[in-house]
């Protein structure tokens, strides 16, 4: 099961905020003029933050509360920016319940307007349930 | 190999849910993560992933972009909580560590 694609991009803001977060002060991520002299093509993502694009793509499917993340893969297959467009999508590798809990395997993966592959996100979750949307 | 701490706030746990959009009651509600069997607000994985990563950006210069980054949640983070992460290098990888050392649960 898949979602459909969605696109969306990350801002300088979101990634200042993050990078506030993690208590990164490198100027490449709060200056374009740092980024660039660094030779990046813009100010560059940290390798997690495109996991919030989450919040831009609306699945075929729920998970009951409470959710809990137990394990998280990012794998970053090239560099990606602030204020660029991308398009993404979430797959449902596998699901199965047991001992009264969902474990669920979801991928994030998100390409470039060239549709170069530029990151996975592979979270393994448990949930309290599980609903595909046609039969909430 | 070498030892960091950092600690996850209040303030942090409501950015993150903020800039992120997930509002999973456990992060936000301390009596809902109560009767879930946690003892208080859950700090979201991807908000230790961030923490874990700012570190090692700190510490490390090729550390910004790699290739593979991958946590396993053993515990949860509980807000107020100080983690300790043990950084170890062996070639192209770095592993990490970590455990509360300050708060009042066990990760």
């Amino acid at each position: 099961m898949k979602s459909e694609y969605f696109s969306f991009h990350f801002t300088k803001e979101e990634v200042q905020r993050y990078c506030g977060l993690a208590g990164v002060k490198k100027a490449i991520y709060y200056s374009l003029e740092a980024a660039l002299e660094e030779g990046f093509e813009g100010i560059p993502l940290p390798p997690a933050l495109p996991m919030i694009a989450y919040r831009h793509i609306e699945k075929p499917w729920q998970l009951a509360e409470p959710v809990i993340l137990r394990k998280q893969e990012c794998r970053p297959h090239r560099i990606m920016y602030a204020d660029r467009a991308y398009v993404g999508a979430v797959k449902l590798r596998s699901h199965s319940f047991r001992q009264g809990r969902w474990f669920l395997i979801e991928e994030l993966v998100i390409f470039d307007q060239e549709n170069h592959l530029c990151f996975n996100g592979i979270s393994h979750l448990i949930a309290g349930g599980f609903f595909e949307n046609n039969t909430v | 190999m070498k030892t960091i701490r950092f600690k996850v706030t209040e303030q942090d746990i409501e950015s993150y849910a903020e800039l992120s959009g997930d509002v999973n009651p456990i992060h936000l509600n301390p009596e809902y993560a109560k009767a879930h069997g946690f003892s208080g607000k859950v700090a979201h994985g991807m908000l230790t992933m961030a923490k874990v990563w700012g570190i090692l950006a700190n510490e490390f210069d090729n550390m910004q972009f790699p290739a593979v980054f991958r946590l396993h949640f053993q515990s949860p983070v509980y807000v107020g909580e100080t983690v300790e992460l043990t950084i170890e290098e062996e070639d192209c990888s770095i592993t990490i560590t970590g455990k509360v050392v300050k708060g009042k649960a066990s990760l």
